[in-house]
Order: C-alpha cells, then sequence, then structure tokens
C-alpha cells in the first residue's frame, strides 16, 4: 500500500522558527519533487503538507529533514498524518511557503516552538561587505543563517513584521532576493542593504553637546588607536570601546567609568591569530571563539605585566571574535586590533539600548557616540564563558545562547511556571511543556532600572512564548527585590508561590543540566558567596544530596560567627577577624598594624569586633566556601577591599596560578558539633596561617589553600556515599565557587583517582544565573509528585 | 518546598522592631480585638496613622488620641532619659496628625529596687518638658512590680490634643509633585543608644536626638499646605517613608547625599553592620509639602534648635507607586524597603 498516493500533513516541533527551516523545506521538496506547501503556526511548529504522495516518499522526506537541517534547529518531534482531503489546486505543481498563522499548540504537549539566539555574522555576509554594492561596508548585513534574532523579535510568529526591521521595507533588489529560492536570503526577515536598511550615525563631544558629524569608519578607527574612547551602540546593547593596550587610557577609563573598582574588562580581537598572540589557546577554546554564538571566553595570559590594567591582579583575559557587521568594518580600517568592549552602563543600571540612552551615558566620558535607528528588542549582554583548557565553565548565559530552552520529557504535564532567581547576575525563567528557558542576563536587580528590567523580561518571554504561569517560583530569601516581586505577581495573578532553599536551586540547576532522571540521585558541592539557608543561616559551603524533590544537606564547613553580614564580604578582614576568634585566636596579636589596612574604622572597629564575639553576640552563622577564600585573601594581603562582586577570591586565585608546581597537601575533615563530617574550615586557616608567619611565598600559600579545599571536598564526597552505602548517580560542583578552575579541576582530578566522575555544569551557569532555573527544575517535580498522589 | 509565612507560636524580639514583622504582630492583634473605624472617626484606629482623629458629635473640637510605651534600656542615656521619651514620643505622634498637644496620662510600672534617686530625675524630666510645652499631665497611674519581673521601669503616656486645622495631616495625603522634608539627622537616637551599649568609645557629642518638636512645628502644622507628616521612631527613615508611599500610592523619590546625617553616626552603622536608614529617632519628622511652601517650611524650621538641620531631600512622583527610591551619587536608583526585622545579609 506505500505506493498509494495520499494527502499528508507533517507537524514538526522543536527550535524550527527563524533558523531558515522553512526555506530548507522548500528547497528539499523541490528536490525530491513534492508538491505542497510549508507554513509557521507561531507556537505549534511549522506545518508541511505534501499532495499526492507516496509514504515512501513521506518517509524518505522526513529522514532527509532530520539528517539535513540547518544547524540550529532543533526539532524534537514530527507528527505524520494521512488525510483524506482533496488537492487544492494552489499546489498541484508546486511547492511553496505561505503565510504564517498563529496557532497554540494543537493537542500535542510538545508544541512549542522556541526562536533561536542572536547569530554572528557569517563568511559568507562578510564577504558581500568586502564587495562594491549595495553592501559594501554596510554592517546591517546579514541573511538566513545570520543576524539578530532574540534581540530583534518584537513576537512570535518569526516575520519580518513582527521583528524591529518592520521599519524598514524592503528595496527592490532585497526584494528580488527575498523572493529567490535560491538566494542566501530567501525569507531571510532580517535582510537589508544600505538603501533600504537601518543606518548608524556618528556623534562627537564639542563644547558639552553632542554634534553631529557624517559617518567615517576610518575616522573611528584611527580616533580609536589614539586612544579615543567611543560608545557603540550594537545589536543588542550599547559597549565602551578603546585600546586594550595602550595602557594610560585604559587606566584613565577604569577611573571615570568604575571609580576604584577592579573588575576586569573583556576585549575585542580582530582575529584568533590576534588571539593566540596574546593567550593560551587550546583546540576547544578556538571551537568555541569561532562559534555562532561568539561569546566571551576568558583565557590565560602569557604577559600578565601587559593586561594588568585590564585585568588587575589577575591571570586571565576574557576576549571575543568580532560578532557584528561593525566590528569588522572597524578593524578593516585598522582599529587596534585589541579593543575594550565592555558594557556601558552606569554602574547598578542596565546598558542603554535607545540612542537617548547612550547620549547619557557617554557623557563626559566618551569621545564619540555612534547609534543607529533598528529599534533593539531586548537587551542582550555578550555572553561570557571561563576555559578550563578542556571544559568551559558558563559565567554569564545570554548573547548567542538566549533564548535556547533546555527540555526535560519529565515535565510535559506540569503546569506552567515562573521563576524569579535571585538577585545578583540574575536571571528569570519560564516553563511550558517540558521546556525550560531561562532569560538573559539582568544583573542585579536591587535598584529600580534593574528590577524594571526583570520585569520587562518576563512580560516579553511570557508574550513570546504564549506562558500564563500558573505557579510563581522565589528564592527562600525574605527580601531580596525578586521575592518581593515574586509576592506582588503571585497576589495580583492569583498564583501559587513557592521559595526554594539557595543551594538546593543551584543543584537542581545542575540537575537538569546533566538532565538527571527522577530516580537519579546527586551529590554536589554548592559552594558560593553568600545564600540564604534552610535554618536563616549564611550558607555557601554545603554538600547536598537530591533525589526527586528531596534533598538533604549531607555536610558543610563548620559554621563561623558572620556578626555584621554584608560587611564581611566587602571588608574580608572583618572576616577573617572572625575567623581568628572562632579559633580561640586573637586578632590583634596577627593583623597588629594592618587595622587601617584591613578595616574602614581601624582599631576602633576591630576592637568592637571583638567585644561583641566575646560578649556573646552571636546572630547569623555562615559556611561559606567564599568567605574562607574571601579571608585568606585578605590574610596574604591580595585584596582588602572588595570592589566587585567575587574579587577578594578571584584575585586570590590569580595568585595561586601563579605558582605552577604541584603541591601535595593534608585532608582536613572533622566530626562536628551534631556529630556529621565537616570540611575543617577552621584547620585550614591555622596551617595557612602559619605558612604566612612564616613566611612562605605567597603564591605558594593560595596555591596551598585551594588545593587543600578541593581535596577535602572530595574526601568528603567519597566519605558520604560511603557511610551510607547509597549508590550517587552524580558528583557534581555548583554555585558561584566553581568558576575557580584550580578547585574545580583538583577535586575533578582528586575523585577521578577514586574513579569517580565529577560532573560540570556545561549548559547552564553554576553562579547566581543559574537560580532560576534550578528553581524550576525542583519545583516541578514537586508539584509533579503532588499531582501524582 | 512550600513555605507557610509566620506560623511561629511565640512572640520575638524582632516583632517589636518597627519593621514589617510589627506590622503583622499588630495585625494580628488587631483583627483578634476586632478594632474597627467609626462614623465618627476623620482618621481611625484602621489607618494606623501616629495618632486618632475623631469628631465627637455635637462637640466643636475634634479630638486627636494617642499612646505610647516606653521600655528602654539603658534608663538614662546621652542626651536624656525615658521620661524625655515618654512626653516627646506621645507629644510628637500627636503633632504630627495636626494637633495642638494638650493633655497627657502618665502610667508607671516601677520594679523593685529602683532608686528614689533616679525616680526623682525622671519625674523632674519630664516636668520640666511638659512646662517647656504647655503640655498637662492630667492622670496617672503607678504600679511597682518584684523584683527581676520587669525591666527597671516602663513608662506609658497617652496624649490628647486638638486638631488645630481644617483637615488632619494624613499619611495617605502625599502627591506627586509635593517637596520632601526632613527635620534634621536621620538615626541618632538608636545609634547613640547602640554605640553605649556596644561599648563603642567615641569623643564625640554623639547624643540621642529626642525632643518633642513643639513650639517648633506649630506655625507649619497649620499650613494647610502639609499634606502628609509622621515622626520617624521604631524602624525610622526607611519605615516612615514606606508608610508614606504605600498609604498614598506614591513613590518617594530622595536624594542620598541630601539626607542630612551626623559622620559619628554613620560611622557606628558602618561598624556594626547597620542601615542607618532603619536605626530609629525620636525628635524627628518628615514633612510632605505642595512646592509653594518650600521657603516658609525652612525659614521656619530653621528658627528653631529642634529642627535647626532640616533639608529638603527629594520629591514625590507618582511611579513607580508604593515605593521608595534613593538616588544614589554613581546614578542609579535604589529600592529602599521598610526594614524587615533582623538585618539580613544579600551579597554572595
Amino acid at each position: 500500500m506505500s505506493l498509494e498516493k495520499k494527502n499528508w500533513s507533517i507537524l514538526v516541533a522543536g527550535v524550527v522558527q527563524s533558523v531558515g527551516f522553512r526555506p530548507f523545506i522548500k528547497r528539499l521538496a523541490d528536490k525530491l519533487g513534492l508538491k505542497g506547501y510549508v507554513q509557521n503556526l507561531g507556537d505549534a511548529g511549522v506545518k508541511i503538507m505534501l499532495f499526492m504522495a507516496t509514504k515512501e516518499d513521506v518517509d524518505n522526506f522526513v529522514k532527509r529533514i532530520n539528517e539535513e537541517k540547518p544547524d540550529l534547529a532543533v526539532i524534537l518531534d514530527i507528527e505524520i498524518k494521512s488525510e483524506e482531503s482533496s488537492i487544492d489546486k494552489n499546489y498541484e505543481n508546486r511547492f511553496l511557503i505561505i503565510p504564517s498563522e498563529k496557532k497554540k499548540g494543537m493537542g500535542d504537549k510538545t508544541g512549542f516552538s522556541a526562536l533561536p539566539p542572536d547569530i554572528s555574522i557569517c563568511n559568507e555576509c562578510i564577504e558581500d561587505m568586502k564587495r562594491p554594492g549595495r553592501r559594501f561596508e554596510y554592517v546591517f548585513t546579514s541573511c538566513t543563517n545570520c543576524g539578530p534574532r532574540y534581540s530583534a523579535i518584537i513576537e512570535l510568529p518569526y516575520d519580518r513584521p513582527n521583528t524591529s526591521f518592520k521599519n524598514f521595507p524592503l528595496c527592490d533588489d532585497c526584494l528580488e532576493e527575498y523572493i529567490n529560492p535560491d538566494d542566501r536570503r530567501f525569507h531571510a526577515q532580517t535582510t537589508c542593504c544600505s538603501v533600504c536598511g537601518p543606518k548608524y550615525q556618528m556623534f562627537l563631544w564639542k563644547n558639552n553637546k553632542w554634534i553631529k558629524r557624517p559617518l567615517n569608519w576610518r575616522f573611528v578607527a584611527d580616533s580609536l588607536k589614539k586612544g579615543k574612547i567611543w560608545a557603540v551602540m550594537g545589536i543588542s546593547g550599547t559597549h565602551f570601546f578603546l585600546d586594550a593596550l595602550n595602557q594610560e587610557i585604559v587606566s584613565k577609563f577604569r577611573n571615570i567609568r568604575r571609580k576604584r573598582s577592579n573588575k576586569p574588562f573583556a576585549v575585542l580581537m580582530d582575529s584568533i591569530n590576534t588571539v593566540k598572540k596574546y593567550c593560551f589557546v587550546s583546540p576547544e577554546d578556538e571551537k568555541l571563539l569561532s562559534s555562532v554564538r561568539r561569546p566571551i571566553v576568558i583565557l590565560p595570559v602569557k604577559n600578565r605585566e601587559l593586561w594588568d590594567p585590564v585585568i588587575p591582579s589577575l591571570k586571565s583575559l576574557g576576549v571575543m571574535l568580532p560578532y557584528t557587521g561593525i566590528h569588522h568594518v572597524l578593524f578593516w580600517n585598522e582599529a587596534p586590533k585589541a579593543l575594550i568592549a565592555t558594557s556601558a552602563n552606569i554602574p547598578g543600571i542596565p546598558m542603554p539600548i535607545h540612542p537617548n540612552g547612550v547620549f547619557k551615558v557617554a557623557e563626559n566620558i566618551a569621545y564619540g557616540v555612534l547609534v543607529h535607528d533598528r529599534p533593539i528588542i531586548q537587551r542582550v549582554d555578550d555572553s561570557l564563558i571561563r576555559s578550563f583548557g578542556k571544559n568551559h565553565v558558563i559565567i554569564r548565559r545570554s548573547r548567542g545562547y538566549v533564548p535556547q530552552p533546555l527540555f526535560h520529557k519529565e515535565f510535559t504535564d506540569t503546569p506552567n511556571m515562573l521563576s524569579v532567581g535571585a538577585e545578583e547576575n540574575n536571571t528569570v525563567s519560564v516553563f511550558k511543556n517540558g521546556w525550560f528557558i531561562p532569560s538573559q542576563h539582568l544583573g542585579h536587580i536591587k535598584n529600580i532600572e534593574g528590577l524594571e528590567f526583570e520585569k520587562t523580561t518576563i512580560q516579553h518571554l511570557e508574550k513570546l512564548f504564549d506562558i500564563k504561569p500558573e505557579v510563581i517560583i522565589r528564592d527562600l530569601h525574605p527580601t531580596f527585590q525578586s521575592s518581593i516581586l515574586a509576592k506582588e505577581i503571585a497576589e495580583q495573578e492569583k498564583n501559587i508561590e513557592y521559595s526554594v532553599v539557595h543551594h538546593v536551586a543551584h543543584v537542581a540547576s545542575l540537575g537538569l543540566d546533566l538532565g538527571i532522571k527522577k530516580e537519579e540521585t546527586i551529590l554536589a558541592w554548592a559552594v558560593d558567596g553568600y545564600g540564604f539557608g534552610a535554618d536563616g543561616n549564611a550558607w555557601g559551603g554545603e554538600l547536598i544530596f537530591l533525589r526527586d524533590d528531596h534533598w538533604e544537606r549531607r555536610s558543610s564547613l563548620i559554621p563561623i560567627n558572620y556578626l555584621g553580614g554584608d560587611l564581611n564580604a566587602i571588608y574580608p578582614g572583618r572576616m577573617l577577624s572572625l575567623y581568628l576568634l572562632e579559633m580561640g585566636l586573637d586578632p590583634n596579636e596577627f593583623l597588629g598594624g594592618r587595622e587601617e589596612e584591613l578595616f574602614r574604622h581601624g582599631t576602633l572597629e576591630l576592637n568592637y569586633l571583638k567585644k561583641a564575639f566575646y560578649e556573646g553576640k552571636r546572630d547569623i552563622l555562615t559556611t561559606s566556601l567564599g568567605r574562607l577564600l574571601d579571608s585568606i585573601s585578605a590574610l596574604l594581603g591580595i585584596c582588602t577591599i572588595r570592589s566587585y562582586r567575587g574579587e577578594p577570591a578571584m584575585a586570590l586565585e590569580g595568585v595561586a596560578l601563579r605558582y605552577e608546581k604541584e603541591i601535595d597537601t593534608d585532608i582536613f575533615i572533622i566530626a562536628g558539633e551534631d556529630g556529621t563530617l565537616k570540611l575543617d574550615n577552621k584547620s585550614i586557616l591555622r596551617e595557612v596561617l602559619e605558612m604566612f608567619l612564616q613566611r612562605e611565598p605567597v603564591d605558594f600559600i593560595a596555591k596551598w589553600t585551594h588545593i587543600a579545599i578541593a581535596r577535602s571536598m572530595g574526601e568528603l564526597m567519597l566519605r558520604t556515599e560511603r557511610s551510607r552505602k547509597q549508590q550517587i548517580d552524580y558528583f557534581g560542583i555548583t554555585g558561584g565557587v566553581a568558576y575557580n578552575k584550580i578547585i574545580s579541576l583538583e577535586l575533578s582530578r582528586f575523585l577521578k583517582e577514586q574513579d569517580v566522575k565529577l560532573s560540570f555544569h556545561n549548559n547552564i551557569p553554576p553562579g547566581d544565573a543559574g537560580i532560576s532555573v534550578g528553581q524550576l527544575f525542583f519545583i516541578g517535580r514537586v508539584i509533579n509528585n503532588e499531582n501524582t498522589k | 518546598m512550600k513555605i507557610q509565612n509566620e506560623n511561629k507560636e511565640i512572640v520575638e524580639l524582632s516583632h517589636g522592631g518597627g519593621g514589617k514583622r510589627m506590622d503583622q504582630l499588630i495585625g494580628f492583634i488587631s483583627k483578634k480585638i476586632g478594632i474597627r473605624n467609626s462614623s465618627e472617626d476623620l482618621v481611625g484606629p484602621e489607618e494606623t496613622d501616629d495618632s486618632a482623629v475623631i469628631k465627637i458629635r455635637n462637640t466643636s473640637n475634634t479630638l486627636v488620641l494617642t499612646t505610647d510605651s516606653h521600655t528602654i534600656d539603658p534608663v538614662f542615656f546621652k542626651g536624656g532619659n525615658i521620661g524625655d521619651l515618654a512626653v516627646a514620643g506621645t507629644i510628637n505622634d500627636l503633632i504630627v496628625m495636626g494637633a495642638k498637644p494638650l493633655y497627657l496620662t502618665l502610667g508607671m510600672i516601677i520594679e523593685e529596687g529602683f532608686t528614689f534617686s533616679d525616680l526623682g530625675r525622671i519625674a523632674e524630666t519630664i516636668g520640666n518638658l511638659c512646662k517647656k510645652t504647655g503640655v498637662r499631665i492630667v492622670a496617672g497611674d503607678t504600679k511597682v512590680m518584684p523584683r527581676g519581673m520587669l525591666s527597671s521601669i516602663v513608662l506609658n503616656t497617652s496624649g490628647v490634643g486638638v486638631l488645630i486645622r481644617e483637615e488632619p495631616i494624613k499619611d495617605s495625603n502625599a502627591k506627586p509633585g509635593d517637596i520632601i522634608i526632613v527635620t534634621g539627622t536621620i538615626g541618632d537616637h538608636g545609634t547613640s543608644l547602640l554605640s553605649l551599649r556596644e561599648g563603642l568609645q567615641f569623643d564625640t557629642e554623639l547624643e540621642s536626638d529626642v525632643t518633642p518638636l513643639w513650639p517648633a512645628l506649630e506655625k507649619i502644622v497649620r499650613d494647610p499646605r502639609i499634606h502628609s507628616m509622621k515622626d520617624m521612631t521604631r524602624g525610622g527613615f526607611a519605615s516612615a517613608t514606606n508608610e508614606i508611599a504605600v498609604k498614598s500610592g506614591v513613590c518617594l523619590e530622595i536624594n542620598e547625599e541630601k539626607i542630612p546625617m551626623r559622620p559619628e553616626a554613620k560611622a557606628i552603622c558602618e561598624i556594626l553592620g547597620l542601615e542607618i536608614m532603619e536605626i530609629s529617632c525620636e525628635g524627628r519628622a518628615i514633612i510632605i509639602a505642595d512646592p509653594s511652601a518650600e521657603q516658609d517650611i525652612i525659614q521656619e524650621l530653621r528658627k528653631h534648635p529642634e529642627t535647626k538641620d532640616a533639608r529638603i531631600i527629594g520629591k514625590v512622583i507618582s511611579e513607580p507607586k508604593k515605593k521608595v527610591l534613593i538616588k544614589t551619587e554613581i546614578g542609579g536608583k535604589r529600592i529602599l524597603d521598610k526594614p524587615f526585622g533582623e538585618p539580613i545579609p544579600r551579597v554572595c
């Protein structure tokens, strides 16, 4: 019966929007001589109708779809049905792309069409920009395979009128390309040229005003060479550009921009060769740098002194390769080959995405400003990835990744959910039908501007993916802005509100990242600076066991008095003093003479701390690994004031990386007051103190610290497993300290010696950016279990 | 893990801290008692304003009533004693509603062993303040409790005043466009007490700011251009500003560098890890007024020693509703929440 000709409907679900899927289908159908049409159905995916085809035709067609689909397409499900309808005269002899129809999921649970992230400019488009003609040095050049997507899409289905290109009707030449099935720009929704497309304008700061000047790329490139700073509006945000190797101008820029902050800047380099000139690049690094996602990759530098103003005290530099036309054009016009490309935002406020915001932020800083007239619909920061050589850890999952979802089939029946994350480096996530969709980087949301960004992103994602959440999930912390927002939304929308313990959300995010199954177990260290613990204490060094929706805190560091709370994070000398006091030592003895260096209010503050401690003042305790690292950083004089998130610990690692020889250390585990084993942070600090007093080299001590911690973590994991005779399916590490290369790699190596594999994150950031999606995963399971009772 | 809200069984210290947890305690008690507004109320108890304002049928005066209890430790501190608090606290609660304070009742519960000398000092303090402000103590009560059953001495004062303007000054009357004024440096009282308790020896004059704001605020209170007023007590600046923002449904936008603070108070808070905007004051008010009243108000305030450091610190805008924003130096507007209870860390 397979020779019988029938009409067939084929429904394709997954990531099949804005990846050039329809043009691909048409080309394939034409090649195979099939008749019918393909149509974008919004949420329901893509529908293909084949008229008068045999079953064999259909099977072959579907096979080739799976084999030859575009790179960024993800096919989850193909539903094939034969239909007894009569043939439509329109498609008797041809195959067409017909206009889109927005339809909800047609009873098929996996019916969900995501859209791809912003894709970096392809080589063919770069070549187009080099050829004389209407795309010569036209920086908005794109095609079906590249260009802005998430940052330009207003709503689905992905069609030009639903993007910010709707303001730019196609000229005749572009239209001709658009309708020609053989052209690379066939149905390219973001296509344009110098005749019909968006344009840049150039302004210079003169006499306290922005004066318009004729756009001249060579002029911009030359002035960058001369050390001038430019504010450039890009495809999804705004950057400051300046010559990264001009040490004087970089220092000056740091003073104006960040006022005593040592936060490292990212660098845009013209080619992989330049990257290799300055950094150590593994084959995996190269692949990542050159991928269509074009993230910033943090790589070890060869010459630390050369880069010191860019990365104070650190040994690694964040580099990225050009991802949009304007980068290429500047480099062709001989701009410096390494440009600082840092987000142009007022600290604490998301970067501007409207020209007015760009002008404002660039006042008194930039020499010139480049703005364009294509509205940026969604602000998307560059993504940031740290290289561990072979593995990579995502720090910031944003441009080039978002809004790519993660799918887990256990959750296809779970109701729609929204999670609001934590507070620093935040993201939100939405959930529908088994699809988890994390948002782009939102930053710190304690300011109203950050909170607004969080709110509008929630609205945008819900609208884009047609998700009406029934459940809102937040961090357990009661006063995070996101927690307050969650309560407001829950009240307003009459949703049910859940909270998740911070470090449990971290482990859950690792679980989702690894795709663990319901009955599988994961034992992971959730290590960071701070998270609101289940007992109200300041957690941050927790060994957590998770199975389905059940979790246990198996171990942690020894709790230390956290008098003064956040002050201990900003002034690690305080944390150090609290550690010394807990160890029964007198801080004056070890820190005498350094009071002004370590304490904002010098001796007075130290004396108060001592007195309060001896009087038994003990509100909150901390088990944070981050704070232990901070304390040692302060002790060794590496960093005594935190000017950016994670600085004391990062600087400590920077120094530790200078010591390249292997070190052997003991393992520091102790039975805690409650009878369970703990990581003996106090003894580690005691050893460090001794080495410091004996004047061992600081880089040696720093490295020793990392190795001792990692080994102790590993040993605790193994003993926990053994003592319970329990099968652990996954051993993992999550939380912000998972960015620490030395600890992660040493822990991995230590476990490997015992034939145990350490699982790392690979799609989801281990830091707070991963909290929101972890919240979804955990509560998703809670709800699934509630519903099956 | 579904988290239930506040289902503990005992009252905790943080329930008395003046923040959101205290609101929960008050809400619980009010509900149990069944506290309700009535038709004769201009400002009833359900509005939880500084005082109640009641127009009794067939009388010409509108009564303003309030009560306050004091349990401070230490009883004698730099800048005053519990007597100062008892008088100033209650009088100020009447004034900021638009009333002239007239009468106080005084209830005293004294621990066995308390010296007559100390008691005398407190009584004299109370007497002096009454003379200064023209307020009379017309009724009282005393109790003595066995040693150890009470901490030194507890005072309660109830205050009665009369409205000296057309409408009471309510927390809910702030309007977009209004200016925000604070009558002096914030956080002095609480910080001064904490520094004493924590043994922070300072060669400074940092003392409690406790003082009645009468007659300093008399002229201002009569001015119809005053829309809202609040005296800042427990929960400090953060609590008072948030109450106004929420009850008025507006946004209070405040410039951080304009908020008057003593450097010593700021330093002590930094050492103790506290937020100065959440620390109690006992002689400071927030005034929200029509912008046309700006000059008149500041000039009047500067005439009196209790309010000489008054400053305009911001303005009322319409959005985002019910929020207090602090414009920082760097740029960006920080959200200032009502204090929760105990300070909770948040920095990772």
